[in-house]
């Protein structure tokens, strides 16, 4: 299963997401950003923020759409230090 | 709501659940839904709810449903590469297998149409949409924790596709989440949308995150 890191604004704090490997990439980018009247996504049922501070993760395909959607960089800033 | 059986799956998981006392096991037969010890190395209905791993023809486990002194028998076997996808095995006659620590954990989710209140004491998700290779049927979820936080979710993104019924819409108004792929399994939650999901066509699209706190 793909893992996927969304970083909050608090340093040190991610939510990490284990994705099933039989969705699509659309399917994937959904699950995570997701957000209607009724139901949300991964992200808004982890965070009032409106994108995480980045991205990153095991599925570089997923990793850079999701950087697009939320127009966010890639990489834990932490780990770049 | 969950279930009061998924108060006991909640304990079981925490707890491990050490198989004390069973070693590798060597099989004796198997089919689609068992596996058979030499002898009789178990004790009765003592591993309900935890995974049994074999390895040998192939390399596959399964959820146990129910065990004798001598056979183990299980939801199906699971490819561990595709969990979601179609059942293997079984394993072969002489197979080695064990019984995993810890309790099956409840990363299925599944959809109903029915819009009765969840009642703690349900152990079935009234109506489940199901269907060969349908969309909208039961399926693993992405699962999701935050730093330090007291949740987790499970978000499940289904799919209308050819083989669901669509010939009037699907009203989708609750949802249950499973320690199995397949019908009963143990139901861990069971949840009312906030509102209804109506789907029409092939393509239709429904995500829906089930918050739990742990």
């Amino acid at each position: 299963m793909p893992i996927i890191q969304l970083g909050h604004s608090e340093p040190g704090v991610i939510t990490t997401v284990h994705m099933p490997d039989s969705y699509t990439l659309q399917e994937q980018v959904r699950t995570v950003t997701h957000e209607d009247d009724a139901t949300v996504g991964v992200w808004r049922a982890h965070s009032a923020a409106g994108a995480p501070s980045w991205v990153d993760g095991d599925d570089a395909k997923l990793v850079e759409a999701l950087a697009k959607e939320y127009n966010c960089p890639i990489g834990n800033p932490a780990e770049k230090e | 709501m969950k279930m009061n059986a998924g108060q006991d799956k909640n304990y079981a998981v925490l707890v491990g659940m050490a198989p004390i006392g069973i070693g590798i096991q060597t099989a004796t037969n198997a089919t689609a839904t068992t596996i058979t010890g030499t002898g009789t190395p178990f004790t009765a209905s003592a591993y309900v709810g935890q995974h049994v791993i074999a390895s040998g023809t192939v390399l596959t486990y399964g959820v146990i449903t129910a065990n004798t002194t001598s056979v183990i028998t299980v939801d199906r076997w699971y490819n561990p590469a595709a969990p979601n996808g179609a059942a293997i095995g079984p394993p072969g006659n002489t197979d080695k297998f064990f019984v995993m620590p810890g309790a099956a954990g409840v990363p299925y989710m599944a959809l109903t149409q029915n819009t009765g209140a969840a009642v703690a004491t349900d152990t079935v998700l009234t109506g489940e949409i199901v269907g060969a290779g349908a969309g909208l049927i039961r399926q693993l979820c992405a699962y999701a924790h935050t730093t330090s936080a007291s949740t987790y979710t499970l978000t499940g993104t289904f799919t209308a596709n050819g083989s669901d019924s669509l010939g009037s819409p699907v009203v989708v108004a609750k949802i249950g989440t499973f320690d199995s792929l397949v019908q009963p399994g143990v139901m861990f939650h069971e949840t009312l949308l906030p509102s209804t999901a109506t789907l029409t066509a092939v393509g239709d699209q429904l995500t829906v995150t089930q918050t739990v706190t742990m």
